[in-house]
């Protein structure tokens, strides 16, 4: 059966690249993985070195800890698709439009989304280090370069590891926008994969050759997750083991094509277990939010020093009562993608609880369909949409769902891995005291699952805002499509080339997650915190 | 005929590694108004004993009856306490007790009062309003016992339910709850305690069932005839008696026990 199933994948692979293989790019392809890899393996080395060096003086010196975590966070915060224009704009204007100050653009756009899962991934790790450790080391003397060595990195190494998955994840994502991209009436592009995609959807609307790309990045991931991150993951648990005594490895569910899926899940679920806990949200909001404030308002002069004071932004008249409107437009599409995105994570988690047989077969579903960038798709979904509606009505369709995979996968693999360690006990209260239905869900189901829920829902947003630069805005064929909203209007700013509006549109969407974070999130975590379920 | 009847119960797990056998064809009855202890080391059993008769878990073999009826899931004349108190952190110590009354045809009115009495009745008057986190171990578990009652149970179940307190709370709960059980005007008067602790056991109960591991099985039934209050006779020859019989028959069966004072 299983011997079938990967001879009619292998068909439908030489069929699919028969197929693209009458465009002349396709040829390219091996050389165009290539660079991509490059791109994102060079950027991926920066941002370890970068994580480890920031995250670790962030970690052991409180004073600078009080200000880079809030830095970090916010800078977190700031919809990365909407840096890019930006970034582009300066580092074209200072390479002339080069190769090189592409590629730079390019790797600035990817480090700012890979970096944070292996910065915080550090902080992490140094934070939940054992005490004795430390007490150990100073007992024998162990400093400097030996506790580095012998100590601190391998305790942070599952985090560190962790971290590194995810930074990959989302740096796949984002490959797919910065190697093409339209500003102020030019368009940019640097050989890779996502050229190619862009290129298959946009220039030529070929689906074979769309079909070839997303394959071929497909294909690589597969075997990078294999070959690599699940070999490296396999050895963090077993330093995971070592550390703290109440872990217990997963026990192995055997041998088989199945069996072997769900050890790699449940090892996937581990990793984002190690960046994405609650208490580790937690952690972060410990800080003042004084410091935030501070640290929030010193960003904020230094951005306009360096682009009014130094680069002289030309400021144009902003119509104030339109940018409201728009973040009002945008602000509810994400809204009904938010409320869709809860309420399936929530009847995921149910599911799960009450048929335990299901859980492989969603997290398996869950896994490949979030490992698919949905930028890639979107071209498809749109055309689509726009077939059965009236076009405005199609795009406000596409847009919410595009959004919604921005925001769903944050909250349902969250929600699974609460779910995952599920007390036995309140199993039992329920069946003994009969608890069912909508009293279930309210006193039992929603408020265990709170922690994960807020914890999956400040990412949801964050992926939600970037999701509306590419939503509401859709060019096919040089013809533009628009629905109002924040993404729209960053769009077309970028298109016009008007830096001024750009840099206002981003830090009015930085204000309103960061305002999200703190005055939504941020209290309803640390309330939930307080009567949390403790594991014995 | 016994309230509760466990009849040839086994149970296996069945596992990649081969089949395991947790539980090897146990029989015993639950009389009415009896308070009953099964001791025994850890992994033979006990609890799953307990939880089977609760209807929280499933024998692979045999069947266990209330009231003549086989159990198939929980049931509304059984209630339970848990070794870990298995509080909604979330809720309020009231609102963690109307969680049991949920159910019941009252109004909004009576079940607030039958909790707030429910507290009270524990000696918990006062702490209606606090959460779990603020409250001491013993507090915790007399919130687990009454929402255990809250159902108004025929049976209680108690799974190790001073295991994680220490012994001086340990020692005022056990009298809690025998003054529940002494109590004849008011449910439940049946009681079922899982302990490892023999002096508790022989404390407790008037008959203790000694169970040993690999496979959980029955070893021996001990009826302990001291007079009531046991209290009186903690420091005397014929408790020591009792608790070195039972002792006694664990040791021949190759189990290391513990001396408590």
């Amino acid at each position: 059966m299983l011997g079938l199933a990967i001879l009619a994948f292998v068909a439908l692979l030489v069929i699919i690249y028969q197929k693209a293989s009458a465009y002349s790019e396709t040829r390219l392809l091996p050389y165009y993985a290539l660079r991509t890899l490059l791109r994102l393996g060079i950027t991926y080395i920066i941002c370890l070195a970068f994580g480890l060096g920031i995250g670790i003086l962030a970690a052991t010196k409180e004073r600078a800890g009080n200000i880079i975590i809030p830095l970090l966070d916010i800078l977190q915060s700031v919809p990365v698709l909407g840096f890019f224009p930006l970034a582009l704009a300066v580092i074209i204007s200072t390479f002339h439009g080069s190769t090189f100050g592409l590629e730079l653009a390019s790797m600035f756009l990817l480090f700012t989304s890979m970096e944070w899962s292996i910065v915080f991934g550090v902080i992490a790790g140094i934070k939940s280090m054992p005490s004795y450790l430390k007490d150990m080391s100073q007992v024998f003397h162990i400093e400097g370069w030996d506790y580095l060595k012998h100590i601190l990195l391998p305790s942070i190494y599952p985090y560190v590891i962790a971290g590194s998955i995810l930074a990959w994840g989302s740096g796949w994502y984002f490959v797919i926008v910065t190697e093409y991209i339209n500003y102020g009436n030019k368009t940019y592009s640097l050989p890779g994969l996502g050229y190619y995609l862009q290129t298959a959807s946009f220039r030529y609307g070929s689906v074979w050759m769309s079909l070839a790309g997303l394959a071929t990045i497909g294909i690589i991931v597969f075997f990078m997750n294999r070959l690599i991150w699940h070999r490296l993951n396999e050895r963090a648990k077993e330093h995971r083991f070592l550390l703290f005594h109440g872990f217990t490895p997963r026990e192995s569910t055997g041998q088989g094509f199945w069996a072997r899926q769900v050890n790699y899940i449940d090892s996937r679920l581990d990793a984002i277990q190690g960046v994405h806990l609650p208490s580790w949200f937690l952690l972060r909001f410990r800080i003042r939010r004084l410091n935030y404030f501070l640290v929030a308002v010193g960003l904020l002069m230094v951005v306009v020093g360096v682009f009014y004071g130094w680069i002289r932004l030309p400021i144009t008249s902003l119509d104030l009562e339109h940018l409201a409107r728009d973040a009002g437009y945008s602000f509810s599409r994400l809204a009904i993608a938010y409320f869709i995105s809860l309420a399936l994570a929530i009847a995921v988690g149910y599911l799960i609880l009450q048929r335990p047989a299901t859980k492989n077969a969603i997290v398996i579903f869950t896994d490949v369909a979030q490992s698919i960038p949905a930028l890639a798709y979107f071209p498809l979904l749109w055309l689509i949409f726009t077939r059965i509606f009236p076009v405005q009505t199609g795009l406000e369709i596409a847009a919410v769902l595009l959004m919604l995979t921005g925001m769903l996968w944050y909250l349902i693999f969250n929600v699974i891995e609460a779910v995952e360690h599920w007390p036995k006990e309140v199993k039992d209260l329920s069946g003994l005291f009969n608890v069912q239905g909508v009293r279930y869900l309210r006193h039992m189901l929603i408020p265990a699952l709170l922690p994960a829920l807020v914890t999956g829902s400040i990412l949801a947003w964050g992926g939600g805002w970037n999701a509306t630069i590419v939503s509401e805005y859709v060019n096919i064929g040089n013809k533009v499509h628009t629905i109002p909203g924040l993404g729209s209007a960053l769009d077309e700013a970028s298109q016009a080339g008007n830096n001024h509006e750009l840099l206002v549109l981003l830090i009015v969407m930085s204000v309103i997650v960061i305002a999200m974070n703190s005055l939504i999130w941020r209290r309803l975590l640390s309330r939930a915190s307080t009567h949390v379920l403790e594991e014995e | 005929m016994p309230l509760i009847r466990i009849e040839q119960v086994g149970k296996t797990f069945y596992g990649a590694k081969g089949d395991l056998l947790s539980l090897d064809n146990v029989s015993f009855g639950i009389e009415d108004t009896e308070f009953l202890a099964i001791v025994g080391p850890s992994g033979c059993g006990k609890s799953t004993i307990l939880r089977m008769i609760a209807g929280l878990d499933f024998p692979t073999k045999g069947r266990i009856y209330f009231q003549d009826k086989p159990i198939r899931g929980p049931v509304p004349g059984i209630s339970m306490v848990f070794q870990n108190f298995a509080l909604l952190p979330w809720e309020t110590a009231k609102e963690n007790v109307l969680i049991a009354l949920d159910t019941k045809a009252m109004s909004r009115q009576e079940k607030e009062e039958a909790a707030k009495a429910l507290l009270k009745k524990l000696g918990l008057e006062g702490f209606e309003n606090n959460y779990p986190s603020e409250l001491s171990g013993g507090m915790k578990q007399r919130v687990g016992i009454a929402r255990a009652l809250a159902v108004a149970p025929d049976v209680l179940l108690l799974d190790e339910p001073f295991s994680s307190l220490d012994e001086v709370t340990s020692k005022e709960l056990r009298k809690e709850v025998l003054r529940i059980w002494n109590n004849r005007t008011e449910h439940p008067d049946t009681f079922v305690i899982v302990t490892h602790l023999v002096e508790e056991a022989v404390l407790l109960a008037d008959r203790v069932l000694v169970m040993a591991p690999r496979p959980g099985r029955m070893i021996a039934e001990v009826k302990i005839d001291i007079p009531r209050p046991r209290f009186d006779y903690v420091r005397s020859s014929i408790f020591f008696d009792h608790v070195d019989r039972i002792e006694e028959i664990l040791e021949k069966a190759g189990i290391e026990t513990i001396e408590h004072v």
